[in-house]
């Protein structure tokens, strides 16, 4: 974790003078609220803290959260984010976007960065539709939904983003409300404190695509108190047999990271000759140069 | 005729053969039948005597059988391709023997394992050639050591063009070692066995093989995908993150045993996006970045490319090349990406474009990647292609003590307390980085169209300001270019021809034939490809009087970009085969305009 700042940082302090773009009522600002929040609480100190994003309503995010930022194109926020901690493991790591982002165009990196374990906090705002491109259907669309790319009712099953996150080897799993900005912000920082990759599903409804607040509001409950995290197989089966509004913790273990992973091959390397033995493995050392190097590891 | 013929006639093919300083040999067998390893083995061997050595592979793309062969040509001076007609052909079958009988030249000699037969088809005339059937397979088995073919086939070898025992028998116990001291002594009895049986056959004198001066090649004999790797470390390069793929697969192996050595940071990324992206995350936080990868890889970052100059971040991709479209031809050479990595992505993109020509020149041309991308702040494509990453070649000292590193302008905070503006506009379109961890310096990186500050910002004004900041990097980059182009012959001549890439060492051949012949001939080498250098470079290709591009792809695609920029008439010469050049089919082909 990075360390805090000097003077004691409120929510406001997280905040940017850009303000969002997104419609009024997007569950969105629930969602950057609940992080402000989170980020005070924690005080995180701004320097220290990257957003990295894709493409898409929640993705503008970066923008609006003092810290550094990395606003890419559409579903490359994970291995960009994972770039970023493994060059600095020092630095806090947030990836944020959407359902398109996380679960469609960019759904190949998300098993990956799971079972790679990088500290990387990684919160996907659902809304179960593409909200930018001005409603068109997402992988977390229900079946048989009319939308202006499924004028004929949706076929195609949605994805189910917490078992998704489970059986690809997240190390916590868990799922939250933009309409419980408090009840959130202590998922976030749960999520960024567990040492691993950690996968927050936010419900986090478009007002004017697709507005299922009211559903959301009446149907959403907390996990059943006698769920214990640390039950994969218990937590495969909410995830499975749940509505998909059930919030709180699904899953949590504790596994080595992928910067622990990277430093014990690093030591691997500086402690004995490599395994096939050339030239160049005598001439990398004569050739690496201090001063070519910005960053010291 | 007669063997006794054939025999004396041989005496004085031999002493052209080492006279002339001039060998090329080709090994060729199935795939599994350690025709790559025999060909290392010579490699070191000739390295050894101080001999200049080029390589050529071309091997199948199954993992394993199909029929591979490996070409070395050697000289005491420079040698600059893999030479025209062979010397000395060792076929391992008959597939070996046929194939290539055609490429022999008129006396040379074949060298054929003992059960396979003389070439069938000697059409249009009977070649003359000293056949020497040895049973090496035979030999091979009967002495314990069923793998070792290859062995007996070098030992014939080194009998027939008088290598140095002590020599050769140094380069196998080398390459042997690491199997233990039993197969090393196994292979040797091989060696000397069937060395012994060729000196048992009626034979040409055994010539004495040259050994070159101490000062000819000293060095580090290394490939060239070694040199990339070596070079990248050097210029500070402490992140890797690639996905395998033929031919660029040997420098993601070489740097993830390499890198975490220095403390620098190796990941397999699960597909080349994700490749170019853990690199950009890498570098925007100010850690120096490569990813390595070949055409079909290459075309997947194509978005990625468009995000590292937009959001201006440094950073390396070494394209080897080899056949497309599509899958094309895994195993086999082409220079057909170069539109690719000038245009591809959409929109206007600007990146730097650099080509090395040679082993040596990978290792100095991925130094000077990094350092372009750190001084402009913008993605560098380094290409390469199949041929030159596996050719060996030797880096001399100087090369690895003698290069200059740069990093980034990097914003240090805010002295006066004056807020930072990532992308602020300037003279030379680069403005300082703030790296994460520097208090004050927050901001976002942006893909969108941005102002000064990164905020998301549509305004034509502002578009177009940042278009030109962007191009400002390469218009600044085209006029310092001089020394990016390497020059051979007269300062203006009536004929220049144009080479890049692997394509320089059979041009330049080619044109120092001619001018031999009298041609009024020179050849420009340029190693930046995009922007094209100004200065001494173009104004050359306007001035002379007929212009030839020498490149391997189908459209002649180098002669379009230079057309572009110099309205003229400039002849392509070019071909898509999965080939590399000889000096011969660019003398043949530049001769139908030159006479």
């Amino acid at each position: 974790m990075s360390t805090p700042a000097a003077v004691t940082l409120s929510a406001k302090d997280y905040k940017t003078e850009l303000h969002p773009i997104w419609c009024p009522g997007c569950g969105d600002f629930g969602v950057l609220n609940a992080l402000h929040r989170a980020l005070a609480a924690q005080q995180i100190a701004p320097e220290n803290l990257v957003m990295v994003s894709g493409i898409g309503c929640s993705s503008r995010a970066p923008h609006f959260v003092n810290a550094y930022g990395f606003h890419t194109v559409h579903g490359r926020a994970l291995p960009i984010a994972t770039g970023v901690k493994e060059a600095r493991p020092e630095l806090e790591v947030i990836a944020v976007g959407g359902d398109g982002d996380f679960f469609a165009i960019g759904m190949g990196h998300l098993p990956h960065a799971a079972r790679r374990n990088p500290d990387v906090c990684c919160i996907i705002m659902d809304n179960e539709i593409y909200g930018l491109t001005k409603g068109q259907a997402s992988p977390t669309s229900k079946l048989k939904l009319v939308t202006g790319s499924t004028p004929y009712e949706l076929v195609d099953q949605p994805i189910n983003p917490i078992a998704l996150a489970i059986v690809s080897g997240a190390t916590f799993v868990a799922r939250g409300y933009s309409g419980k900005p408090k009840e959130l912000a202590d998922l976030i920082i749960q999520a960024m404190v567990h040492k691993g990759f950690a996968v927050l599903q936010v419900i986090s409804p478009c007002v004017t695509f697709h507005n299922i607040f009211e559903d959301t509001k009446a149907g959403v409950r907390d996990l059943a108190k006698e769920h214990n995290p640390k039950d994969k197989a218990g937590a495969i089966k909410l995830a499975i047999e749940g509505n998909g509004m059930e919030i709180g913790v699904f899953y949590k273990e504790e596994r080595a990271t992928l910067e622990q992973g990277i430093a014990y091959q690093k030591g691997k390397a500086a402690g004995g000759a490599p395994s096939r033995k050339s030239d160049m493995s005598e001439l990398i050392l004569k050739v690496a140069r201090e001063e070519a190097v910005l960053v010291k590891n | 005729m007669s063997l006794p013929e054939i025999q004396r006639k041989q005496v004085a093919e031999v002493s052209k053969l080492v006279s002339g300083d001039d060998i090329r040999l080709r090994i060729a067998g199935e795939s599994g039948e350690g025709v790559i390893t025999a060909g290392d083995i010579l490699l070191k061997t000739l390295h050894k005597m101080r001999r200049c050595v080029f390589t050529y592979e071309t091997y199948p793309a199954e993992v394993r059988g199909g029929h591979c062969w490996y070409q070395l040509r050697t000289m005491i001076p420079e040698v600059l391709s893999a030479g025209d007609a062979i010397d000395v052909l060792l076929a391992f079958n008959q597939e070996g023997v046929d194939e290539h009988f055609h490429a022999l030249r008129e006396g040379g000699f074949l060298i054929r394992d003992a059960p396979t037969n003389p070439p069938m088809d000697e059409a249009p005339g009977p070649k003359q050639y000293f056949d020497v059937p040895i049973p090496m397979g035979e030999l091979a088995v009967e002495l314990g050591s069923p793998k070792g073919k290859n062995v007996a086939a070098l030992g014939a070898l080194a009998a027939a063009i008088g290598m140095p025992d002590t020599t050769i028998e140094a380069s196998i116990a080398e390459v042997f070692a690491r199997k233990g001291e039993k197969v090393v002594e196994q292979n040797l009895q091989v060696l000397r066995a069937a060395r012994k049986a060729y000196l048992e056959i009626p034979h040409p004198p055994v010539p004495d093989l040259k050994s070159g001066e101490p000062e000819n090649v000293t060095g580090y004999l290394m490939t060239g995908n070694d040199a990339v790797v070596l070079g990248a470390v050097a210029a500070g390069c402490r992140f890797f993150a690639g996905y395998p793929i033929t031919p660029a697969s040997p420098i993601l192996e070489a740097i993830a045993r390499e890198l975490p050595r220095v403390r620098g940071t190796f990941i397999q990324a699960e597909d080349e996006i994700a490749a170019l992206g853990l690199c950009l995350g890498a570098s925007y936080s100010g850690v120096k970045s490569m990813t390595a990868t070949s055409g079909p890889g290459f075309s997947l970052m194509a978005e990625e490319l468009g995000l590292a100059t937009a959001a201006e971040i440094p950073v390396v991709i070494v394209n080897s090349q080899r056949a497309g479209p599509s899958t094309g031809m895994p195993t086999k050479n082409e220079q057909g990406d170069l539109n690719a990595m000038v245009f591809s992505g959409h929109g206007d993109a600007p990146r730097i474009v650099l080509a090395a020509t040679t082993p040596e020149t990978a290792f100095e041309m991925t130094v000077e990647a990094f350092n372009l991308a750190e001084r402009y702040q913008m993605p560098v494509v380094m290409a390469m292609d199949l041929s030159l990453s596996q050719r060996w070649g030797v880096i001399p000292p100087k090369t690895l003590e003698g290069f200059k590193t740069e990093n980034r302008k990097v914003w240090l905070g805010a002295g006066g307390g004056e807020s930072y503006s990532r992308y602020k506009l300037s003279d030379d379109g680069v403005s300082p980085i703030a790296l994460p961890g520097t208090k004050a310096g927050q901001y976002v990186a942006e893909g969108i169209e941005h102002d000064e500050t990164g905020a998301p910002c549509y305004t034509p004004d502002m578009h177009m300001r940042m278009m030109a900041k962007r191009y400002r990097k390469l218009e600044l980059l085209a006029e310092d270019a001089d020394k990016y182009v390497e020059w051979w012959g007269p300062e203006a001549s009536e004929n220049l021809v144009v080479a890049w890439g692997s394509a320089r060492g059979p041009a330049l051949e080619a044109v120092r034939r001619m001018a031999d012949k009298g041609a009024d001939i020179g050849i420009a080498v340029p190693r930046l490809l995009n922007p094209l250098p100004r200065g001494r470079f173009l104004r050359a290709v306007q001035a002379a009087g007929e212009v030839f591009v020498v490149e391997l792809n189908f459209t002649g695609q180098f002669a379009g970009l230079l057309r572009r920029e110099v309205p003229r008439t400039i002849h392509s010469v070019s071909k898509a085969d999965g080939q590399v050049f000889t000096a011969h089919e660019v003398v043949a082909r530049l001769e139908k305009v030159i006479r």
